[in-house]
């Protein structure tokens, strides 16, 4: 069974829990994983062009320079994404200082209220390529599966000056949203473990990354904890 | 033999037809308003009927003192948060079409006044009675309308506290009221949401006093809060889209017209904060021939627009030059491209043929 887990910076953190699996030998030997990482700004505007053998991903970054092509093979393998729901660009926006979502605006007078779609706009508009991108995958007959990040960081909300509850209310408006644009679609998500979270919404310290100018990753022991739910996946998927 | 004097004789070329109209181009009056307003250091806030969306755009694009009390978040684009009502006036209102509207927002900001019914429903999306139309798709729950509507509030009361100069456009006469509290709102229900009920809700046609007392109450209220604000009256010249009366749209137009047009020309007479700027006589007025119109006869065209605008600006010469602002040009070439504009009370046509 090879697994192919692409996506953004996510990724890292997935590829050294399955290293930390691994060397545990806590996984079966007959697994092989391939990983793919980019800065999940490459992603943005990514394109797809259908080949004979598979799919050519375009790696641009708008206004930067250009990667060589992921390409995305037609077989029977699982490809898993990391990115669509990656909801940092959101979460950390500078609007937030000013606005908060409807839905926690009770606790906070002076910032002005938004509806859930004005912020579903902006997560339109921020998802579009990839949910084309995932549309040719699909339509293509490739297997895919998208993979939740880490819920925010405790420390996040006080390295942009956002309120903690504001800036997980606009994650969760995020994550619902484009969460149900990917199952419309009949997409599986790999969800965030609910061992790495609290009930606040943001993750638990000890799967933090030690590096606190990280706002957004997962460590290693999250990594591996996704991974043992994407090895789950893959398995039942290959049984059915 | 000496001529006999007359009071005319002292009068100016403007108050001529001839020499101020007869023998001009319409672009070429001169003084048309009858006093300028200082708009060169004024905190400036717009609201009204769908014409004032011109005003407030031409004002944005200058340098001037544009209230704007409920941006648009910054992530969103120009097109999406003019979609979204953004930046369309000094709040996110929406069209405020008659004078008990505003009269009842500004009671609402400062809590004298709780609509009864603030919540229309159509097809499970939910929105808000008072601006049915800033909201294309509606809210998902009536809790999201209330907690909308609260922040809202909010901005427009510190937009009335704050305000130098208030620019109000009037625009309609007639407009749907709930009968048990008289709550007034922009459009009819059922149209955008809601459910039209006649026994909950009655068609009223403003008169010349009701007008006038509502607007002197808004007015009393709003130096109450804000003793230096003055305001500037204009009246639309966008003809309604339908009457609810018995009467020939085009005469209900009149009657709604000269009604506001009489009321605002009073108000500038009577009151010395109170100022009117004529662009209603500037569009609609026979000098123009009716050129400034959109082949519909309704919808005024881009150049109408311009004119009003280069005459107010010629009578407030401390108003500055344009800027070119993204957002606002971007906002003003979607207006342009499609002679567009947010109008609800448009929608009222949309089964004719």
């Amino acid at each position: 069974m090879t697994i192919k887990v692409f996506g953004d910076s996510h990724v890292g953190a997935l590829r050294r829990g399955w290293e930390h699996l691994r060397n545990a030998g806590d996984v079966a030997s007959d697994i092989e994983i391939e990983f793919y990482a980019s800065d999940g700004r490459y992603w943005l505007e990514c394109d797809v062009k259908e080949t004979e053998t598979g799919f050519h991903i375009s790696q641009r970054r708008k206004g930067g320079d250009t990667l060589e092509d992921y390409v995305v093979r037609k077989n029977d393998d699982t490809y898993f994404l990391s990115s669509p729901l990656h909801s940092a660009p959101l979460y950390r926006n500078r609007v937030w200082k000013t606005c908060c979502p409807w839905a926690c605006a009770e606790h906070h007078d002076d910032l002005q209220a938004l509806s859930s779609s004005v912020i579903e706009s902006w997560a339109d508009h921020q998802v579009r390529h990839r949910i084309q991108m995932i549309d040719k995958l699909r339509a293509g007959g490739i297997s895919l599966v998208v993979i939740e990040p880490p819920k925010p960081l405790k420390r996040t909300p006080k390295m942009f000056g956002i309120r903690p509850d504001v800036l997980i209310t606009a994650s969760s408006i995020y994550r619902n949203y484009v969460s149900g644009l990917i199952g419309e679609r009949g997409i599986p998500i790999v969800r965030t473990p609910d061992e790495t979270y609290e009930d606040t919404g943001f993750t638990k310290s000890v799967y933090a990354p030690k590096n606190m100018k990280d706002y957004h990753h997962g460590n290693v022991l999250f990594g591996a904890l996704v991974m043992k739910k994407i090895i789950h996946f893959a398995s039942r998927a290959t049984c059915d | 033999m000496s001529k006999d004097v007359t009071f005319y004789d002292s009068q100016p070329d403007k108050a001529f037809w001839r020499r101020a109209v007869g023998n001009r181009h319409c672009s070429q009056f001169e003084s048309l308003a009858r006093e300028a307003l200082d708009l060169g250091s004024a905190k400036i806030a717009t609201a009204g009927s769908c014409f004032a969306q011109h005003i407030g755009r031409a004002l944005r694009a200058r340098d001037l003192q544009y209230m704007d009390y409920e941006p648009a978040p910054a992530f969103l684009s120009a097109s999406e948060a003019d979609r979204f009502g953004y930046s369309v006036y000094s709040c996110r209102y929406g069209n405020i079409y008659t004078v008990r509207q505003l009269w009842q927002l500004f009671q609402e900001c400062f809590g004298s006044r709780k609509p009864k019914e603030i919540v229309w429903e159509s097809n499970g999306r939910y929105f808000d009675a008072m601006r049915p139309g800033i909201e294309p798709e509606g809210f998902g729950s009536p809790d999201e309308v209330l907690a909308l509507r609260k922040s809202h509030l909010a901005c427009v009361r510190r937009m009335f506290e704050d305000l130098g100069v208030f620019v109000f456009t009037m625009g309609l006469t007639e407009a749907w009221t709930h009968v048990e509290d008289e709550t007034t709102y922009p459009i009819s229900p059922g149209v955008i949401a809601g459910k039209y009920d006649a026994q909950k809700y009655r068609l009223d046609n403003f008169r010349y006093q009701s007008i006038r007392d509502d607007f002197l109450a808004f007015a009393d209220g709003l130096r109450s809060v804000n003793p230096h604000a003055r305001i500037l009256l204009t009246v639309s010249p966008v003809p309604l889209a339908a009457t609810a009366t018995d009467e020939h749209v085009l005469v209900a137009t009149t009657y709604s017209k000269s009604v506001l047009r009489a009321v605002a020309g009073d108000l500038a007479s009577d009151i010395d904060y109170i100022s009117y700027f004529p662009s209603y006589e500037i569009i609609v007025g026979h000098p123009s021939r009716g050129m400034f119109y959109e082949p519909n006869l309704r919808a005024v065209c881009p150049a109408g627009v311009e004119q009003v605008m280069s005459y107010f600006f010629a009578d407030n010469p401390k108003a500055g030059s344009t800027h070119k602002d993204k957002r606002t040009v971007d906002a003003a070439s979607v207006a342009e491209d499609e002679g567009y504009e947010h109008c609800e009370e448009a929608l009222l046509d949309k089964t004719e043929t």
